[in-house]
């Protein structure tokens, strides 16, 4: 008889089974008389739950040596600092972390490499946000042909609609970071919360009575109306058909109590807005958020990954971790006041010495030159 | 126009749409048709320096235009006639402080219309092939024979 064996089919680890065959309930126990021979257990496939084996509980798919699974770590952007690849006496390799200075062994269960797998995508944290800083960096060096240049100009330009239609975006991607990423979360809500979306609807129901009232009053069999939009309205029914289903929606966007609700809210509220004209002057308090976000974020990115540092209150630069914790203090003490965080990154560029046109030229010159 | 090739880099910049076909030969701006089987009111504008050695302009303007900042818009075109890296093979110093998309497109699609146009892009079988040009220096960049010759 042939005695029967488990093998891991990623490391080849011999599984421990018990002596004799016997039957649970409803499922049949193999030992090591079953006769089966030597049994290789299936490999996960894409899409099921890892394979946890009852002896290691080692998941299936990480990589075996501690040196290539810390490697794997720094690639998906994670920061490795207080992580350490160790060889025990038995010569099994190990990740350990250092919590307040006690070395703590990383399991294989832990959220680091459970976060990676229940997601399915690595995350690639150089890609950071680098959207929003590349529009900041185009929108300070924005020449406009109406003779006005510079940050404030480029937001004009973007247009009364843009303040909407990049409100509601951030709010959808806002409501699924709420699910699964807090830290983010709380990053991006600091700026574009319920308070902004509120002064968006209060500013855009003052600049819709003004739009109104400038409108040529129009008769039709001696009773007055206007024409919003290609639709006819009494001027008597404007309370009843333009405002009050406003007002209505409004009540929907103060009620939202989750991150999904208010989305779905303003959703309602921008689909039974008409829209104004192009140069209809944009809410300030969205300004002041859409400042605030894209110079914090730009600023961020910055320090992660362009080597750049800020200045304390004295003018000595400070390290990376300290420029860090400075920011996150900042943004939270301007966060309704945006504009200084502007002003803060347009120091920290010139701090650090980076000129924004000459490296635009210098671009251009390296992809010409190439 | 006085000048086509600078006035409507400029309008696209200011956010103007634009289309341009190398068979008919036209260019439309906003809808509104500038240059027409090849014919057009005003200069070219084609600046001289570069059109000197023209094929090498080309190269140069397409690493411009295949190194620079995707928009919604810009990907959401149903044809183009050259490829363009993705958004994601960026570098970051391409996201910083490249170009938008539709300034990139429009200077190097028009500059090959109006050289093809002005004959200063002249199609010579034996250096350029019988159908198609493709670059030694990209492979990617590839013109075909009936955008630069009059069916």
């Amino acid at each position: 008889m042939k005695e029967t064996k488990v093998i891991c089919p990623v490391c080849g680890t011999e599984i421990a089974i018990a002596e004799h065959t016997h039957t649970v309930k409803n499922a049949v126990v193999i030992g090591k008389d079953s006769n089966l021979g030597t049994v290789v257990l299936p490999a996960a496939k894409a899409g099921q739950a890892p394979v946890t084996t009852p002896v290691s509980g080692k998941v299936a798919g990480l990589p075996n040596k501690a040196e290539d699974r810390l490697e794997a770590l720094k690639k998906a952007g994670i920061d490795t600092a207080n992580l350490f690849a160790m060889r025990g006496a038995s010569g099994e390799g190990m990740l350990v972390r250092l919590v307040n200075g006690v070395p703590q062994m990383v399991n294989d269960n832990d959220p680091i490499f459970r976060d990676i797998i229940a997601a399915g995508t690595i995350p690639d944290r150089r890609l950071f946000r680098r959207w929003v800083m590349s529009q900041m960096f185009h929108m300070l060096t924005y020449k406009g042909y109406r003779g006005a240049d510079g940050y404030t100009a480029a937001l004009h330009a973007k247009g009364y609609e843009y303040q909407w239609s990049m409100t509601l975006e951030e709010l959808r991607v806002q409501a699924k970071l709420a699910k699964n990423d807090a830290e983010n979360f709380n990053e991006r809500n600091r700026w574009f919360d319920k308070r902004v979306c509120i002064a968006l609807i209060d500013d855009y129901y003052q600049k819709l009575q003004k739009h109104v009232a400038s409108l040529k009053v129009k008769r039709c069999k001696g009773v007055p109306y206007v024409s919003i939009h290609h639709r006819n309205i009494f001027v008597a029914d404007l309370e009843a058909k333009l405002y009050r289903p406003l007002i209505c929606a409004k009540q929907g966007v103060i009620g939202a109590k989750t991150p999904d609700q208010l989305f779905r809210a303003m959703s309602k509220y921008n689909a039974l807005r008409d829209t104004l004209s192009w140069d209809t002057p944009q809410c300030r308090e969205w300004v002041d958020a859409f400042k605030g976000s894209g110079a914090f974020f730009t600023l961020k990115n910055l320090i992660l990954f362009h080597n750049c540092v800020l200045r304390d209150a004295y003018g000595r630069k400070m390290s990376k971790n300290k420029s860090l914790e400075f920011l996150t203090r900042a943004s939270i003490e301007y966060k309704n006041e945006g504009w200084r965080l502007l002003a803060m990154l347009k120091k920290a560029i010139n701090d650090n010495g980076i000129n924004i046109e000459a490296k635009m030229e210098e671009w251009s010159n390296a992809k010409r030159n190439r | 126009m006085k000048n086509i090739f600078n006035e409507s880099i400029a309008m696209v910049e200011d956010g103007a749409r634009f289309k341009i076909g190398f068979v008919d030969r036209t260019l439309k701006i906003n809808g509104k048709l500038v240059i027409n089987n090849g014919e057009f009111e005003g200069e070219s504008g084609l600046p001289a320096e570069l059109t000197e050695n023209v094929l090498e302009s080309i190269e140069n303007m397409y690493f411009q235009y295949k190194h620079s900042i995707p928009s919604e818009r810009s990907e959401s075109k149903r044809f183009r006639y050259f490829k363009a890296l993705p958004e994601h093979e960026l570098e970051d110093e391409d996201m910083l402080y490249g170009e938008s998309r539709d300034v990139a497109q429009i200077r190097l699609e028009l500059f090959v219309l109006l050289c093809a146009i002005e004959n200063k892009l002249v199609w010579d079988e034996q250096r350029m092939g019988k159908w198609f040009w493709q670059s030694t220096t990209d492979k990617d960049l590839v013109i075909l024979r009936n955008w630069v010759e009059k069916n």
